[in-house]
């Protein structure tokens, strides 16, 4: 028989685990679909550069501009602070740039977990894990930008450790 | 015993409830149409419709009727309904939260009861029997009670094979009863008094404004342009203010207090209606709770699935030494019915409430987070300055520059409400408990046991970060609660407790 005495500072911490990065890809990912949703948006700057006098054009080109550098920034800022934790019961999630979150959910308190991919998630070979908890959706957890075969794997073993605890 | 794994209808005097709702929808359309109804030619064509719709209000009721069924199969709850649009709803009976029964005007003077049947899973759509009556529906209740409770003792047995021969589901249950808490006259009336009144009143006018125009309508094409009168005064008041003088004093002096008696009287309607009869009981593991003077409501809380206990007060209850319980239980999303308030809840009460759902009593605090109040203060001083700062410009624009002040004195006194707000409110956590106290003059204990806890939230924005500050979120499955403007370094160890406590829990949480 063994029990340890446990000192409060030797309880497992969360900071000093080593947050797991996504691949380089969903940068690109998420750089390129930014993009992509501001495009559309030149059309009617070349339609206001037809019908409108030329300072007028040339204003709205300069504040998309501005927004789209703005965008790509916070995307670009923001995967440098996204990261995950796989602990021996619990996972740790951060994510956000100009509004950071951190959170944990101890496996003993998931309800069920799916894996998602849209089209262009498909083209990167990248796709999302949602964790359910009970109640509302306010403590779901989706991971998006993950590897095929990591989020797999991650399923996987929540799923074991969840079935442990059923 | 009740037997119910054929298809089963509800009572047929769901038709006659089904019928109630459809004829809602044909007075407003016949007001629609007796309106609309100008020339001849036009009317022919309106009568036509009216025939079409009356018919179909007649019928539809039958078709819902005949179209609505229910069964268990293979300890599956199945609600079929529809005829044209067929939907199926499936729910495993171990799924199965709660089972309430309620009744409002309609089924009341039918003497039908409706059985709502609650999920906690996040996605899963409610269900719910509309015509039962009521004898049939608390057999319903009951069994699906039993019936949830074999299979969650049949899981539990296959799981552990060691414990599968000992474990036997009890047959027969004893049943106990206690009221816990009933609402007297005096109470109910305490409680009428003491509500938000800001709120009632507001409600109030939402009401008056949005029907203003058909109320107005309505009532000149009978009378006749009677607002005329009234709308010659406003102009003038508004062209020559002097020349009214103190009638517009009087006027507004009038009109405020005739606001406050309305708020006040809106209130404890409200708070009657709602409240009449309040009875909390406990039976075995559950509260039941039953209440309302028009719209019965009765209620069944089992203990185990309370997740948060809340007491709310406010000046006027101060006063009066009391507070508002709210019980939260798992649920799943935006659906509040299930939650239950306890109106006039004084503080023996609240330490009975506390000590018959959680068992235990909160201890000396281990750990205590204090947010910081200037930053509360800026927050909704910024916040106040959105609205506050075009005032001052529209007003030293046009040199009124004694205006300035109300707005500067608004925002300090925003400010000072939020330093206060910081102040009085904190996070403590003990062994058994998480325990918010939030706010100043409508002050609230927000109390849930730690190992409840589904989930643990830090957030910050980055304008915050320089500070070392960030905001705590606690998620359950009854919802979630935060403080915000914590210590950073307080909240991560916070976190880590609060983690390792809820790892090693193996009690029931849900």
């Amino acid at each position: 028989m063994t029990n340890e005495q446990i000192l409060s500072q030797s309880l497992p911490v969360i900071e000093q685990s080593e947050f797991e990065k996504h691949p380089k890809r969903f940068l690109n990912k998420k750089l390129i679909a930014k993009f992509v949703f501001f495009a559309p948006l030149l059309i009617g700057i070349v339609v206001l550069f037809i019908y409108t006098e030329q300072w007028m054009g040339w204003s709205a080109l300069a504040a998309w501009f501005v927004l789209l550098l703005a965008s790509l920034f916070v995307s670009y800022k923001e995967f440098f602070v996204r990261g995950y934790v796989l602990r021996e019961f619990d996972i740790t999630y951060r994510h956000g740039w100009l509004f950071h979150h951190q959170i944990t959910i101890p496996f003993n308190r998931i309800q069920h977990t799916e894996i998602n991919h849209g089209p262009i998630d498909r083209f990167f070979s990248l796709c999302e894990l949602e964790i359910y908890t009970a109640g509302g959706s306010a403590s779901d957890l989706s991971i998006s930008g993950l590897d095929p075969q990591d989020a797999t794997a991650i399923k996987e073993f929540i799923s074991e450790k969840t079935a442990q605890h059923a | 015993m009740l037997d119910i794994a054929q298809p089963t209808r509800q009572s047929k005097l769901s038709i006659l409830l089904y019928f109630f709702k459809g004829v809602k929808g044909l007075v407003a359309f016949a007001f629609f149409a007796l309106f609309s109804m100008r020339s001849w030619t036009n009317s022919m064509a309106i009568v036509a419709v009216s025939l079409l719709v009356t018919l179909v209000t007649l019928v539809s009721p039958v078709l819902q009727y005949v179209f609505f069924t229910f069964h268990v199969e293979n300890d599956e709850l199945i609600i079929q309904k529809g005829w044209l649009f067929k939907e199926r709803k499936s729910i495993p009976v171990e799924r199965i939260q709660s089972i309430n029964i309620t009744q409002n005007v309609g089924q009341r003077i039918l003497g039908i009861v409706a059985v709502e049947i609650d999920t906690a899973g996040s996605k899963a759509k409610e269900l719910e029997i509309p015509g039962l009556n009521r004898h049939f529906a608390e057999q319903l209740k009951s069994l699906l009670g039993k019936k949830k409770s074999q299979a969650v003792s049949y899981t539990s047995t296959e799981d552990n094979d060691v414990t599968a021969t000992a474990q036997e589901v009890p047959v027969a249950q004893k049943s106990t009863s206690r009221t816990v808490f009933q609402l007297n006259i005096i109470d109910l009336l305490k409680v009428g008094v003491t509500q938000n009144h800001l709120r009632s009143g507001g409600l109030a006018l939402g009401v008056v404004i949005g029907f203003w125009y058909k109320i107005k309508d309505a009532v000149e094409s009978f009378y006749g342009n009677i607002f005329e009168s009234v709308e010659v005064d406003v102009e003038q008041v508004v062209k020559a203010p002097e020349a009214l003088g103190n009638r517009v004093l009087v006027f507004i002096g009038i009109g405020l207090l005739a606001f406050l008696i309305v708020s006040v009287l809106v209130s404890i309607v409200m708070a009657v209606n709602k409240f009449y009869d309040y009875k909390m009981e406990l039976k075995d593991d559950y509260l039941e709770i039953t209440m309302g003077l028009f719209n019965k409501k009765e209620i069944k809380i089992p203990l185990s699935k309370i997740q948060i206990l809340e007491f709310h007060s406010n000046p006027l209850r101060k006063l009066l030494d009391f507070k508002t319980a709210r019980i939260y239980q798992a649920q799943s999303q935006n659906k509040n019915e299930s939650n239950v308030e306890v109106p006039a809840c004084h503080n023996a009460l609240q330490r009975e409430l506390q000590q018959l759902i959680f068992k235990k009593t909160i201890e000396k605090p281990q750990k205590e987070l204090l947010p910081n109040p200037w930053s509360h203060a800026r927050l909704d001083m910024y916040i106040t300055s959105l609205f506050g700062l075009p005032l001052i410009a529209v007003a030293s624009y046009f040199e009124y520059y004694w205006a300035v002040l109300i707005p500067v004195l608004f925002i300090i006194f925003i400010g000072f409400m939020g330093y206060k707000y910081g102040r009085k409110s904190k996070v403590i956590r003990d062994d058994d408990f998480i325990v918010f106290y939030k706010g100043w003059l409508f002050n609230s204990v927000i109390v849930s046991p730690v190992y409840k806890t589904q989930a643990v939230e830090k957030w910050r924005s980055i304008f915050i970060k320089r500070r070392g500050e960030a905001h705590l979120q606690v998620h359950t499955a009854g919802g979630t609660r935060q403080l915000k403007y914590l210590k950073e370094g307080e909240i991560n160890s916070m976190q880590n407790d609060i983690n390792n406590i809820v790892m090693r829990s193996e009690l029931s949480w849900m």
